[in-house]
């Protein structure tokens, strides 16, 4: 059951991260339609639409990270003390605390995000969108790095 | 910009009140994953490790939730929408400088 809910949690973590990752690159600026790179037309996305999507999967993974967490701390984390892992422990605990931060910032993200878009709503609908695309790549990366720690550190 | 004060005081005042919660370990119950259990006090050694984190959590919706109902509208809406974006900015940063202990 817990490996289900794992592999879940990580592919629900793949949406979330291709959908934030686009909607933080189209609050950059734009390029004119003839000078257009591969970047530029990776952020040339109707943005808004992702804010929802965004908002269930964060909670959803959320749920999965709550969910896997009793596991982690009765397992996983005695074996890190073990193997004198100490940063693998606080990056865990930085992962917590961000995910919590995020889950907060939700509604003002919602808000912000809610079409048609207020023009004066803009600095805070890029801020908002950078820091849940920062959390949501730390979480995910950090997920990996210790679900995987025992073979990257023998 | 009107209509978004009540949505960024719930984000502002959850997230304070998140960072206090675990800095000063203020959670409203804490969760015992050996047997089970939800606990509002401490229990002994044989209980096992505890899980706050769920606890920090609904310490910081209990409290963030009243306030932005009862904050009224015109008075949430003078808040710049700065404030916002800047606030879990701010709390990210703290967490950071706080939880460098594990890497020293």
């Amino acid at each position: 059951m817990i490996t289900t809910i794992l592999i879940i949690h990580g592919l629900l973590a793949v949406a979330l991260l291709g959908a934030i990752t686009h909607q933080a690159f189209s609050t950059t600026k734009r390029t004119p339609a003839a000078n257009r790179s591969f970047i530029d037309k990776y952020r040339a996305v109707g943005a808004a639409s992702y804010t929802n999507a965004v908002i269930v999967l964060f909670i959803v993974t959320s749920i999965g990270g709550g969910l896997l967490y009793p596991q982690y701390r009765l397992d996983v984390r005695p074996t890190l003390e073990d193997l004198g892992l100490r940063e693998a422990n606080g990056v865990f605990e930085i992962k917590e605390h961000l995910a919590a931060i995020g889950l907060g910032l939700l509604p003002a993200y919602w808000v912000f995000w809610r079409t048609p878009l207020a023009p004066e709503g803009a600095v805070a609908r890029r801020y908002l969108t950078w820091i849940l695309a920062f959390i949501i790549w730390w979480n995910f990366l950090v997920g990996h790095v210790l679900n995987n720690i025992r073979g990257l550190f023998q | 910009m009107k209509g978004h004060g009540k949505f960024s005081v719930f984000s502002i005042v959850f997230g304070l009140v998140y960072t206090l919660a675990f800095y000063f370990s203020l959670a409203l119950f804490k969760y015992y994953p050996l047997n089970g259990q939800f606990h509002i006090d401490d229990q002994g050694k044989s209980a096992g490790p505890p899980i706050s984190w769920y606890g920090w959590l609904a310490t910081a919706l209990i409290v963030s939730l009243p306030i932005a109902l009862i904050v009224p509208r015109k008075w949430a809406d003078r808040l710049s929408p700065l404030w916002a974006g800047l606030t879990p900015a701010i709390l990210i940063v703290a967490v950071l400088i706080y939880e460098k202990r594990w890497f020293l």
